[in-house]
């Protein structure tokens, strides 16, 4: 039996010690004192069953724990990579969520209830960010891997070929023709693209989070939130919008206006009195045409 | 036969050394004697003719008597700075074309603030670039003036020139996305051509974070090319810093790289879910203003300019614009360079204005 297993057996058979312990704890304390009163039995009994509940609900709330803890110890030595460490680490948030992280999602009471709520959904979202980013960090491992892979297939081609590198300069330059080229590989995978797409969101949502606490305290202290601030903005851009796209329609009217009128003065524009030549006798023709 | 693959040449690594030594110091000598102010960047005269909120609307001085009747409007990418147009003397787009008699005008995004959060892809291509291209076209007098997109700036004048044809004569794109789905791109594979919104989730972050900052596009940036951009270039800068016009234009690209603009927060969603993560440009489902983006509406002459090792717009993804626009008049032109390479490498440099100003005066 390896160590991990003993300490789950020691873990249960303290559970199992502290039920006996509680109900035997009952039992002392209903003899003596209260002697028989049948409705009393009856309520101290089920509140001794409220406590083997109780235990069961704990051992029902430490599995997850205790799986957790023994896949850590099998897998600690077996780790070799980031992913690895990304699987474990699931698997920690996964028993974490099925624990203290149903207690942060519960709705709670009273006065600061709502304060409350954005404090807890706040250390929520803090913690999906440590989980994308641990995943994140698990691709980007996968990255770099490859390109120490593609490194040493580079150096081994070279070491088959008889030629060595012989310089920096030509250690530089290997590592450059393998590097980007490795990156890019693992950069264009869907799974490289959702976890960083991942990471972005968690970061997003926690930052938005962030701001919804920051604001409850920049109102209590009369200060403007970057909320308020948008919506100013935003009616000023409207507002702005709608003057330029009136100076457009006015300048627009005008300038039809202004040729309007050069037709109307045209229209009007009353003919010579007398005819003195060739000229007179084009524009008088030219008004009649008109 | 089988040998040690790394041998280092004891004499070979001591003449390295040696040699990386005197750079070094001769680096450190030129560096401490470089201030901030002393990266410059702009290498032509230019005027500012018109300003709105951030924006400001650059006129270039021409460098010649008589320039060319048609200006040429510049619409750079929101993600970066537009002066790498016009980054230095010998590393100017903007001065070559000005030289061989172009008249230029450029947009200037400027940094957007947070109470710029709520501007649209409506905003800058029907707000702005309109504006702009109202403003130029009365400046000459024109009906119809051409114009140069560059990158995001090539994907916002092509929906620009979709919605108002009737304003340009011709078109110019360069390294510019039309179909965000192609695959070669690890931006567009980050950013949402393979499993959508769960890739990027622009609604949260911009819930987030309101605009989306300069900061964050840059390390995705550098992560797309993680060795070559973090380690190898700095390395390569040691081979050069003894030399101090050398460490200077080093000095100044690294500015522009990271004087990164802020990300207006609506504009930004949109692009991202309408172009990178629905590819609606190709579709014809882009809408602005309440108006589908149809690019079948194009029927300028387009010259279509893109860069074959280009790693973040990949070709094919610029390849493609033939197929969706109306034009019968249309040229494709690539170099062999990259990105940043198409405004900064001398070959390019020496190939790229003159085609440019070729094909548009043969286009007056």
């Amino acid at each position: 039996m390896d160590w991990t297993e003993q300490t789950n057996k020691m873990m249960n058979t303290w559970l199992e010690t502290q039920q006996q312990f509680w109900q035997g704890w009952l039992s002392q304390v209903q003899q003596p004192v209260y002697p028989s009163p049948e409705a009393w039995q009856e309520a101290t009994g089920a509140a001794g069953n409220y406590w083997v509940e109780y235990f069961q609900q704990w051992q029902q709330f430490m599995q997850p724990w205790q799986q957790v803890w023994q896949q850590g110890m099998q897998q600690f030595g077996q780790m070799n990579s980031m992913a690895d460490l990304a699987a474990l680490s699931r698997a920690y948030y996964d028993a974490f969520q099925q624990t203290y992280g149903q207690w942060l999602e519960m709705p709670t009471l009273g006065y600061s209830r709502e304060y409350e709520e954005k404090l807890r959904r706040s250390s929520k979202l803090w913690q999906d960010v440590q989980q994308a980013n641990l995943e994140y960090q698990a691709v980007m491992a996968d990255a770099f891997s490859l390109v120490f892979q593609r490194m040493q297939e580079s150096m081994m081609e070279r070491a088959r070929s008889g030629n060595p590198v012989q310089s920096l300069s030509e250690l530089t330059t290997a590592w450059s023709e393998v590097a980007d080229p490795a990156f890019s590989e693992v950069f264009y995978s869907e799974k490289f693209i959702r976890a960083q797409g991942k990471l972005g969101e968690a970061m997003m949502a926690y930052r938005i989070q962030q701001r919804e606490l920051v604001e409850m305290f920049s109102e209590f202290f009369d200060v403007p939130t970057r909320t308020e601030v948008d919506a100013a903005h935003k009616i000023n851009y409207e507002q702005n919008k709608k003057i330029k796209t009136l100076q457009k329609e006015l300048s627009e009217i005008q300038s039809q206006l202004a040729e309007l009128q050069e037709t109307v003065v045209k229209l009007v524009k009353p003919a010579p009195k007398k005819s003195t030549g060739r000229g007179a006798s084009v524009a008088k023709s030219t008004a009649k045409k008109a | 036969m089988f040998t040690f693959p790394i041998q280092f040449n004891p004499d070979k690594l001591l003449q390295e050394m040696t040699e990386a030594q005197q750079k070094m110091a001769g680096g450190l000598r030129n560096i401490s004697q470089l201030r901030e102010e002393d990266i410059q960047y702009g290498a032509s005269e230019k005027d500012a003719i018109y300003r709105e909120d951030k924006l400001v609307l650059y006129h270039f001085k021409p460098l010649v008597e008589d320039p060319f009747p048609v200006p040429l409007l510049i619409s750079y990418a929101l993600v970066n700075r537009p002066y790498m147009a016009d980054l230095q003397e010998n590393r100017s787009l903007v001065r070559n074309l000005l030289k061989l008699g172009l008249d230029i005008y450029l947009i200037d995004w400027g940094y957007p603030g947070r109470e710029d959060r709520w501007l649209t892809l409506d905003d800058y291509i029907n707000g702005y670039i309109d504006t702009c291209v109202d403003i130029v076209r009365e400046q000459h007098s024109l009906e119809e003036i051409n114009l140069l997109g560059i990158c995001q700036g090539g994907a916002f004048s092509l929906c620009y020139t979709a919605l108002h044809p009737e304003k340009i004569k011709n078109l110019v794109t360069m390294v510019t996305p039309v179909d965000f789905y192609v695959e070669e791109g690890l931006l567009n594979a980050w950013t949402g051509c393979t499993v959508g919104s769960e890739s990027t989730n622009a609604d949260l972050m911009v819930e987030a974070l309101g605009n989306i900052p300069g900061d964050f596009m840059n390390y995705g940036y550098l992560m797309l090319k993680p060795f070559q951009l973090n380690v190898q270039k700095y390395m390569a800068l040691l081979s050069i810093a003894d030399d101090p016009q050398r460490v200077e234009d080093f000095l100044r690209m690294e500015k522009w790289i990271f004087d990164s603009p802020d990300q207006a927060g609506e504009a930004w969603r949109q692009f991202v879910k309408d172009f990178y993560q629905e590819n609606k440009l190709i579709k014809g489902e882009v809408e602005l203003g309440g108006k589908k983006v149809d690019l079948g509406q194009i029927d300028m002459p387009v010259l279509n300019i893109y860069a074959e090792k280009d790693h973040l717009v990949p070709p094919r993804s610029s390849q493609v614009l033939e197929e969706f626009i109306s034009s019968e008049d249309y040229t494709v032109s690539s170099y062999p360079a990259g990105h940043i390479g198409m405004y900064v490498s001398g070959k390019v440099q020496k190939t790229l204005p003159p085609l440019i100003v070729d094909w548009l005066k043969d286009r007056a």
